[in-house]
């Protein structure tokens, strides 16, 4: 094997090279590599180098070949799938023309891969500890099964593990996913490899959880020389770890050049398109969000306006400015909310999305002493990371499930809680006394003035159903056609089903579709739809936009801020990125554990932010700012 | 507001390996055989109330144990009965067990399996450990079992086979219904603060349907087979009403010397079983993709 | 671990009261006066009397019941309301015939499903694994009795290699007792083979789908090493449920074979007590096949845990 296990520098010793006389081969030189499926074309004439040691970055939104390109490169096909082309990597050559067994050799030891979705990516039944010691003895038959297990100890040590050790004896599901990530970063730098690819190995994470990652990737990749092929959608993450980038768009490559240069002067219209629409702090004269349509106004690095910084954007301003808790006008009220779960026992599916090693407590305090209020109006955002409680706080405030102690009201109605004289703030997180639940007829009115868009745009369309019957829906009750009289026959129905496709920007025929035939975008128009159908007050986001490819996201974000003015919605966000959050909203909650850390205005929040965890939450947001400067 | 704009709009290319869609071009041709065959026994089925070459009960004594000829395609048995004529009428048998079997598991079970996947807690609970009592008696065991208590027969083998399929269709029923209930459909439907049942009309029933479906071909496959069974012992179908696995029965003192009185009835069985496999089978692939793997 | 180990076996004791009941609700209920369905409609009452005397069915119900579970616990099941025979050294002898033909039927079908299942997912695009698949398709399909008649039909009356049926006990003599066990054996398992052939090649190709695989691939293995690495054991989890499950199905199934090949297991004499309304011996031996099956069960349900770490903590 040419593998060196030697001390660490940015030279690789020992390699052999390829014949040019340059000292070093590139880590990989792609040259020509064309994937097909069938008679489908998914990369296209792709050629790239990277040096050694060199950290490029590969971009595109998803369907435009990048992982195929990285599979390619790897062996990794899936069945059907054929390449053809040149790959070498670090001067090994042609590596298209080996066969499975030739192959597999050099994966792992010349070149390896970290994928994007770390929950499934180790062996359920096998301790992490051995999976990486696997890895080194796969590649070196003569080290002894205590020196591979050894040796994989010092892997997660080095990975950023706490106590190795003991890590080395968890198995997968006892990790969280960003310690998961870590160990396959073990896994692939185990034997040094000259070339490291990494697929979105940080999309699934959260973001704090990313930025270590990045950090860690970076470090290593630097320490030990490897060159680095690294595939995202996020042009941001591709800033803070790249040195040069390629962009691709439908199988081929569209822009390729250093970082610093192609984000500030983007010479392919796709490239400035996808800066723009990933630029949450940028806006066009209007307050809009850029498209790739309306990339053309854009400036990368211009000045940036925040919501509510300038009121001549504003068509509603929120009565009372920006409101705090305690107001008496509050559309939305949460007070010293606490919401328990139960775990019932023996279930897996809690056990294995929600276990942590040694974590045997049945309960689990999702909320815990929660207050806000939002103003008619207003755009409130909670932005938090996994676990934070923001989906309970929304899904509480929506009547979709009620507090263990405190008090829900929204428009007036009293969802949950004590009565006026009963147990005032709470009580004991959990043990307070019985929580009464609103009444059918008060959840009605609520749900009528309250409607939900979620995160999933799939997922959140019953596949069985026509979009206009998925439109239609909320209409079918009748406490949700206030107003809404015409609602009462079908062709009524039709008509305010046609009304609102078209305010959401959807084909007149959208209705006769269904939802396997529109693309995400599209999906999470016709969810707007729908939570829109029956005119409601506030409409409550889930993540909106984080399943959406960066060119629609900003789209959609433009839609919800449109019909928000229009409509005079009172809005609220539910987002892990502050970015999204940041652009949207007037007022913000960050939360984390259960808890709000902080809350505030947008721009009090951005500007000064006072609490220490929402200081790393912004360090840790990746903006394309940073490399403009 | 601007039309929808292009983008990666249209067809959507998986960009992870695993995605992948795997339909084989077998998945239809599958569903073709296993449709055609069930037809075949239908057809025999069908066929024999109006018409078949012989009269299946009437011992003819001249004709007895004679081969496949011209004359009786399938030969005669020890009576001299004709063995296609008996073989048709038994097909009606046979069908018939399917659908009292199948019908009896699915509506029975398929509400409480959503019931019990809607809402959770205690019935839920108390469905499962039901079922799991049920699942400790295998289904020709509870045959037997009713065929001690009530008399051996056709209606008792079917209604015990029917019984001992409602936890087949219960937990199908309630692991799609669970799956159903966690999407974000079904959260938006209540959003919208839609009545429970409509939920269960509009969202899990749809939805589910394809697993129910599957799940009956299956279990009809099982009741073909346990019906057989049943009457090789001698506790289903009661003579002089032909049946394929009594028919199997009175074949074994004949082996090696007319083999055709055991070949007949066990072609037919597993011609039957064969269908209906396939069939479910083939829906599975077709109906629904989604929900596939749900146990 | 040992609290999940003590709730399966209180789910076990749990399921076989629930299950002693039904089965005494069942025959003993249901079905009216165990008398008259001994000895007839027709019978004098003096008859009658002295019957219900004689098998005590004239004392309550639940006395009967404590009184039959009781002797169960002390290994009692009672005697034979038509021979008055002990049942209890009969059914053991039976059910020790029906767990040797099970046992060995199981295992053939074992023996060959892995090898053949995993062949038929590796090899799943290839004309292999449709034939494989193709066949155990068809395999499923044909009734283990048929494959039973035919046996004998080959191997017994034409050929005479072996015996068309009978039963020789392995202690008394081996040889004999394998030359009994071949036929009935290689008729239950064929099926049972196909059965698990395509549980196995499913389970196969669904793990091939896996992530890991594609993580086990990129650190250096092959595509077979790799599976036989990484992907076996996580297919080997539903293979285990599916073993369970027919085996369970194979204890009453075999009651068929036993008929085909004249063996005495348990199911042909809970066939015989049927035939003869003999409730006091078929409430017994369906008990006995009960504790079976729902043992079986309890063996899959740890098996699991010990092959799947992320159920043991599921578990607490």
């Amino acid at each position: 094997m040419s593998t060196p296990t030697g001390p660490v520098g940015p030279a690789v010793p020992g390699r052999p090279a390829a014949s040019d006389g340059t000292g070093h081969a590139p880590a990989l030189a792609v040259d020509g590599l064309t994937v097909r499926a069938g008679d489908r074309t998914l990369v296209d004439d792709v050629s790239l180098t990277v040096g050694a040691g060199e950290r490029v970055g590969l971009i595109g939104e998803s369907g435009s070949g990048k992982s195929m390109t990285a599979l390619a490169v790897m062996g990794l096909l899936p069945d059907g799938v054929t390449a053809t082309g040149a790959v070498d990597v670090a001067g090994e050559r042609d590596l298209l023309a080996r066969g499975e067994r030739r192959l597999a050799p050099l994966r792992g030891s010349l070149m390896s891969m970290v994928f994007q979705e770390p929950m499934t990516a180790l062996d359920p039944l096998v301790r992490v500890g051995a999976q990486v010691a696997e890895v080194v003895r796969l590649h070196d038959g003569g080290c002894s099964r205590q020196r591979a297990a050894e040796r994989a100890v010092a892997l997660l040590g080095e990975v950023g593990l706490p106590d190795p050790e003991h890590a080395a004896r968890a198995y997968p599901h006892q990790l969280s996913g960003g310690q998961r990530q870590r160990v396959l970063v073990a896994m692939a730098m185990a034997n040094d490899p000259a070339l490291l690819v990494a697929d979105e190995p940080t999309t699934a994470l959260d973001v704090t959880v990313q930025a270590q990652v990045l950090d860690l990737m970076g470090e290593l990749v630097a320490r030990r020389g490897t060159g680095l092929l690294f595939i995202t959608h996020d042009l941001a993450v591709v800033s803070r770890v790249c040195e040069r980038v390629l962009v691709m768009k439908d199988g081929a490559v569209v822009e390729a050049g250093p970082v610093a240069e192609v984000f500030a002067a983007p010479r392919h219209p796709y490239t400035r398109g996808l800066l723009a629409a990933s630029d949450l702090t940028a806006t066009d004269e209007r307050g809009r969000l850029f498209t790739v349509e309306t990339a053309d106004g854009y400036r990368p690095g211009g000045a940036a306006r925040l919501r509510g910084a300038d009121v001549s954007l504003r068509q509603v301003e929120p009565p009372g400015g920006p409101a705090g808790p305690g107001t008496d006008d509050a559309l939305i009220r949460l007070h010293q909310v606490t919401k328990r779960y139960v775990r019932s026992r023996g279930s897996v599916l809690h056990a294995v999305t929600g276990g942590r090693a040694g974590q045997r407590a049945r309960t689990v305090d999702a909320l815990c002493g929660v207050s806000f209020a939002v103003a008619p109006g207003e755009r409130f955002g909670l932005v938090g990371e996994s676990g934070s409680g923001k989906t309970t706080a929304l899904r509480l405030l929506a009547g979709l499930d009620t507090p263990t102690s405190g008090t829900v009201e929204v428009a007036g109605v009293r969802l949950a809680g004590p009565g006026p004289d009963g147990w005032p703030g709470g009580g004991p997180a959990g043990r307070a006394g019985r929580v009464q639940t609103a009444g059918p007829r008060d959840l009605a009115r609520v749900r009528a003035d309250l409607q939900m868009v979620f995160q999933d745009p799939m997922g959140s369309l019953d596949p069985r159903m026509s979009v206009g019957e998925i439109v239609a829906e909320p209409l079918l009750n009748p406490a949700n056609r206030r107003g809404l009289e015409e609602a009462a026959t079908a062709e009524g129905r039709r008509e305010l089903v046609r009304e609102v496709l078209a305010a959401v920007g959807l084909p007149v025929d959208a209705g006769r579709r269904y939802p396997h035939q529109l693309s995400g975008g599209q999906r999470q128009r016709v969810s707007i739809a729908r939570a829109l159908v029956c005119r409601p007050r506030v409409l409550v986001a889930d993540e909106p936009v984080s399943a959406l490819d960066v060119s629609v996201r900003a789209q959609v974000l433009n839609l919800l801020s449109d019909l928000a003015d229009e409509r005079g919605l009172t809005l609220v966000l539910v987002s892990h990125d502050l970015g999204v959050v940041r652009h949207l909203c007037d007022r913000v909650a960050v939360m984390r554990a259960g808890e709000i850390v902080e809350q505030g205005s947008t721009e009090e929040l951005w500007e000064a932010p006072q609490h220490d965890y929402t200081r790393r939450l912004q360090a840790a947001t990746p903006t394309l700012a940073r490399t403009a400067r | 507001m601007s039309a929808l704009g292009p983008g990666p709009d249209g067809v959507v290319l998986p960009d992870a390996a695993t995605a992948a869609p795997r339909r084989s071009p077998g998945v239809h041709a599958q569903l073709v055989v296993g449709a055609l065959l069930v037809l075949v026994v239908v057809a025999l089925a069908l066929v024999s109330l109006v018409w078949t070459p012989y009269d299946p009960v009437r011992a003819v004594p001249a004709d007895r144990l004679q081969g496949p000829s011209g004359t009786h395609w399938l030969g005669t048995d020890r009576f001299g009965r004709d063995v296609l004529s008996q073989l048709m009428v038994g097909a009606r048998i046979t069908l018939y067990v399917g659908v009292v079997a199948v019908g009896i598991g699915a509506v029975v079970g398929v509400p409480l399996g959503v019931l019990a996947g809607m809402r959770g807690g205690w019935p839920g609970t108390l469905l499962m450990r039901g079922s799991d009592v049920l699942l400790a008696f295998p289904g020709l065991l509870l045959a037997i079992v009713f065929g001690a208590a009530f008399g051996t027969g056709t209606t008792t083998a079917m209604v015990a086979l029917g019984i001992g399929a409602i936890p087949a269709f219960a937990r199908v029923a309630r692991s799609g219904t669970l799956q159903v209930m966690r999407t974000d459909y079904v959260l938006a439907a209540r959003a919208a603060n839609r009545p429970a049942w409509a939920i269960a009309v509009r969202h899990v029933l749809p939805n589910i349907a394809g697993l129910v479906v599957v799940q009956c071909s299956v279990n009809y496959a099982l009741a073909v087979l346990a019906e057989a069974g049943l009457s090789f012992l001698g506790l289903g179908t009661a003579p002089p009403t032909p049946s394929w696995g009594r028919m199997l029965q009175e074949s074994q003192q004949f082996l090696g010397t007319h083999d055709h009185l055991a070949v007949a009835p066990g072609v037919a069985v597993a011609v039957a079983v064969l269908g209906f496999n396939l069939l479910g089978d083939g829906l599975r692939d077709v109906l629904d993709p989604r929900l596939k793997g749900v146990r | 671990m040992t609290r999940h180990l003590l709730g399966l076996v209180a789910q076990l004791l749990a399921t076989l009261v629930v299950a002693t009941v039904l089965i005494f609700l069942v025959l003993r209920v249901l079905p009216g006066d165990a008398a008259v369905v001994a000895l007839g409609l027709n019978a004098t009452p003096e008859a009658l009397a002295q019957w219900r005397a004689l098998h005590g069915t004239d004392r309550p119900l639940l006395v009967q019941y404590g009184e039959w579970v009781g002797g169960m616990l002390r290994g009692d099941l009672g005697t034979s309301f038509v021979t008055g025979r002990e049942l209890t050294p009969l059914v053991a002898d039976r059910l020790q015939v029906t767990l040797i033909l099970v046992g060995l039927g199981m295992l053939l079908a074992l023996l060959a499903a892995v090898p053949l299942g995993t062949l038929a997912a590796v090899k799943h695009r290839s004309p292999w694994g449709t034939v494989i698949a193709g066949a155990s398709q068809v395999g499923v399909a044909i009734p283990n009795f048929l494959v039973g008649v035919l046996l004998v039909s080959y191997f017994a009356v034409r050929l005479g290699w072996l015996p068309a049926g009978g039963w020789t006990p392995p202690a008394v003599d081996p040889a004999q007792f394998w030359r009994h066990v071949i036929l009935p054996v290689v008729a239950l398992g064929t099926v049972q083979a196909a059965i698990v052939t395509r549980y196995v090649r499913s389970a196969v190709l669904e793990v091939m789908r896996e992530d890991f695989l594609r993580t086990a691939r990129a650190a250096g293995h092959t595509r077979g090493s790799a599976l036989v690495r990484h992907g076996l054991r996580n297919a080997g989890v539903p293979v285990v449920t599916v073993v369970g499950v027919q085996l369970a199905a194979m204890l009453v199934g075999a009651v068929v074979v036993e008929r085909v090949f004249v063996v005495p297991g348990l199911g042909s004499l809970l066939v015989d007590s049927v035939a003869q309304r003999d409730l006091q011996a078929v409430q017994s031996i369906v008990a006995v096949l009960v504790l079976v099956v729902v043992v079986v069960n309890f063996l899959v349900d740890f098996l699991y845990t010990v092959l799947d770490p992320r159920l043991r903590v599921a578990a607490r």
